[in-house]
């Protein structure tokens, strides 16, 4: 067995393989996990280092369920929220408390054009959410003026470039996406401005596909 | 250019040679698309937070130091990974050699990630002592092992070659 043999075997080895046809999405949506992960990681370090400045704080952040939201937010106004995610088996969590702004949260970039963001506490333990949490973006300029997104869509994965993301996270560790393959339904922006203060009224009639390879969850209701 | 269009040219253009680089460290094609893909993901997700020089060479010293501990750091960190595996996306389109794929399947990681900078990336030892950040001495040590391996395994089995060109 000589070196060119062994190096002819690696030739072969190198060249044997073709990627997938939709490698380039497979990754896309790979790196949206991943940033997912590091908000999500993110505001659970941040839940932590809210609890642990005690329940003055707990208190002030105002959750109904003594947890406090996780983000930093601005001045928003303050949105109803019939936001409801259902389970396979029939069971529902209703997302109550949704906060709009115009702040990027911890851990997100501040870069590119303006985006609003509407989300729920969010209070992560053991690397999971401790309560479902919904988690909406889009870039004002690309959402606003009463706009109907259908999916799925053909828009490029890379999260900085659609104009809108909705998310969510089960406390079973599922995390869906708009954005993760196997999504359907629709999202009509209503109304979405900055200026001057944050407004966010969306319909959202969404069957959201699973970033973890679980199933799939819907999510429906408005902000209004 | 825009940042996002810019990665995706960078992927485009650098998932097959990747795939073929991490074919040779794992000799598995679910274990080689698996690396890729994270390594194409964590590359993804610095893109236009951090400055690459070379970002082709830095994918491959991601790889290199993800295959390490691949297994083991992946499983805890990709919940994706922890469930159940899909079939290989990828496809067999060329030959590949039976007695090194089960020869290479024998070795460890590092030995296997030493053996692929030599013989796939062609880097001296210094150069891969610093991609896989360990010293030299290390290097020449698995080299050393991997490649007796390898003999050991053709004399063995003998260099057949088996496999498929398109099917």
């Amino acid at each position: 067995m000589t070196e060119e043999q062994i190096r002819d075997g690696y030739d072969r080895l190198d060249g044997a393989l073709a990627p997938p046809l939709d490698a380039e999405q497979r990754v896309q949506r790979r790196v949206a996990v991943r940033r997912r992960q590091r908000r999500t990681a993110v505001a659970g370090v941040a839940t932590l280092g809210v609890l642990a400045v005690g329940a003055t704080v707990v208190g002030l952040a105002g959750g109904d369920d003594g947890t406090g939201p996780a983000v930093a937010t601005d001045p928003a106004g303050d949105p109803v929220s019939t936001l409801v995610l259902t389970r396979p088996d029939g069971s529902t969590y209703a997302f109550e408390n949704v906060e709009v702004t115009c702040k990027a949260p911890e851990g997100e970039g501040t870069e590119g054009p303006q985006s609003i963001w509407a989300l729920s506490p969010r209070v992560i333990k053991d690397g999971r959410a401790a309560e479902p949490f919904v988690y909406f973006t889009g870039i004002v300029s690309k959402i606003a003026g009463d706009r109907t997104f259908t999916f799925p869509n053909d828009w490029t994965m890379g999260t900085d470039q659609m104009p809108m993301v909705l998310f969510a996270a089960d406390t079973d560790g599922n995390e869906v996406a708009s954005s993760a393959g196997g999504e359907s339904g629709t999202v009509r922006v209503v109304e979405a401005s900055c200026d001057p203060t944050p407004v966010l009224r969306l319909e959202v009639d969404m069957t959201l596909g699973s970033e973890v390879e679980k199933h799939s969850l819907k999510v429906a209701g408005s902000l209004h | 250019m825009d940042k996002v269009q810019d990665f995706a040219e960078f992927a485009a253009v650098q998932t097959r040679p990747l795939l073929g680089f991490a074919h040779a460290l794992t000799a598995d094609p679910h274990d080689a698309w698996d690396l890729t893909q994270e390594t194409l993901a964590r590359m993804g997700e610095r893109w236009g937070r951090s400055r690459f020089d070379e970002p082709a060479a830095y994918a491959r010293t991601v790889m290199v130091r993800l295959n390490i501990d691949r297994i083991r750091r992946l499983r805890r960190e990709l919940p994706l990974l922890g469930g159940p595996r899909e079939e290989a996306p990828v496809e067999l389109v060329g030959e590949t050699d039976a007695w090194l794929v089960e020869a290479l399947v024998t070795l460890s990681p590092r030995q296997r990630t030493a053996l692929a900078l030599r013989y796939v990336e062609d880097l001296d030892v210094r150069a891969i002592a610093e991609r896989m950040g360990c010293s030299e001495g290390t290097v020449k040590s698995q080299l050393s092992r991997g490649t007796e391996r390898l003999r050991e395994h053709a004399r063995e089995h003998g260099p057949l070659r088996t496999g498929t060109r398109g099917d």
